[in-house]
């Protein structure tokens, strides 16, 4: 936090800021409160707050516990597939010729999901900003993919139609929460930018 | 404020639950973050519950402190986006008219045509948006870059609404002058 960046300053602004400058410790004392009376009220909570009073798993706990329902859904469904697995190896997209019925299903959600791709712009966008439905669309991949190796031993055709439905529609509700959080980013950046400039 | 060095025997005493380690943490840098947070937020009351809200934070993230700056810079840092956060929550309207009321104390350390007091109080009386930008730039020594990626704006933005308030500081210091010398101050 170095505010000694002589580019930003006229010759008349320099005075301003240089006193500031020197005058740092004074600006940290310009108004003094009752430290003691705060500190009544404070003390009891911090024992609390206290990591060792066992509140950080908590919080930390607390930003997941979405993605790790999600997540234990998502692997007991692999898990109860692999369950009954045969011999992997079988082409993407073959499902279609093995499901015939589904193929139209299948082309609608994929023009879906590319439109949504594209209006999202999710090739340029910084995944790390939205890294937890990034990651959730990485393993429905994973899982798609499990349920390609799965697809010429499976037993239960209904129901492996049903998941190759169901991937499409999880997908596309994945790129929607998506869209939202992109919405939701850009619009509270706009407001911001409105705020300071009032 | 005190360099991580001379005080992390007292950040370790904190750190294993030492209250009264605890009550001189607080205590020796409680009155510069008031400050921090009155300039922000204006209002004592307000500018108290953000302090609360901050050594919450403080005790209970001290774990994570590497002593990659000061303890001073760390807490003044959680200070500033409590006191951030607790004006978003609050919704605060912008006040466009200047209050020249709290420039009209008594002068207490007067310094050529600028002073302390005249100062933290001419940027209190600045409107929300460019008061955070000045507070931050000017008195606890921000880049706008560091500015543009705490509140979520352009850089370019954090440098305008610097010199726009700038402005209107200078406005208001110059009132505050003129009323000390009607009020017999000077």
């Amino acid at each position: 936090m170095d505010m000694s960046n002589p580019n930003e300053k006229t010759n008349q602004e320099q005075s301003l800021e240089a006193f500031v400058d020197e005058k740092q410790k004074a600006f940290e004392r310009v108004e003094m409160f009752d430290a003691d009376q705060l500190w009544t009220r404070i003390a009891p909570e911090v024992e609390v707050a206290s990591p060792n009073a066992g509140s950080g798993w908590g919080i930390q706990l607390g930003t997941y516990w979405k993605w790790s329902i999600a997540a234990t859904i998502l692997l007991l469904l692999v898990a109860g597939l692999l369950l009954q697995k045969g011999d992997p190896g079988i082409e993407e997209a073959a499902y279609t010729s093995i499901f015939p019925e589904i193929q139209e299903q299948v082309d609608r959600y994929q023009v879906e999901i590319t439109q949504k791709e594209a209006a999202i712009g999710i090739d340029e966008l910084p995944q790390g900003a939205y890294q937890q439905i990034f990651d959730e669309m990485a393993l429905l991949e994973e899982i798609r993919v499990e349920l390609l190796k799965d697809l010429p031993a499976y037993a239960d055709q209904e129901k492996l139609r049903y998941l190759f439905l169901k991937y499409y529609e999880q997908k596309i509700k994945m790129l929607d929460r998506l869209a939202r959080e992109v919405e939701k980013k850009e619009s509270k950046k706009q407001k911001n930018e409105e705020d300071i400039i009032m | 404020m005190r360099s991580s060095d001379a005080i992390s025997p007292l950040i370790k005493r904190c750190l294993e639950g030492d209250q009264s380690a605890q009550k001189q943490l607080y205590h020796n840098y409680v009155q510069a973050m008031y400050n921090v947070a009155i300039r922000m937020v204006r209002n004592p009351t307000d500018a108290e519950d953000v302090l609360q809200e901050t050594f919450l934070k403080v005790f209970q993230q001290l774990h994570q402190f590497r002593g990659q700056s000061t303890i001073g810079a760390w807490i003044k840092q959680i200070t500033v986006r409590t006191a951030l956060n607790y004006l978003r929550r609050k919704k605060e309207t912008v006040d466009i008219n200047l209050q020249l009321h709290a420039t009209e104390e008594k002068m207490e350390e007067g310094d050529g045509a600028y002073n302390v007091k005249a100062i933290h109080e001419a940027i209190k009386a600045l409107p929300k948006g460019c008061r955070t930008i000045v507070n931050l730039h000017l008195v606890e020594g921000y880049q706008h870059k560091e500015i543009a990626q705490i509140l979520r704006i352009s850089e370019s933005t954090s440098k305008s609404q610097y010199h726009r308030g700038k402005k209107i500081l200078r406005t208001i210091l110059k009132k505050s002058q003129k009323n000390k010398i009607i009020n017999g101050y000077v």
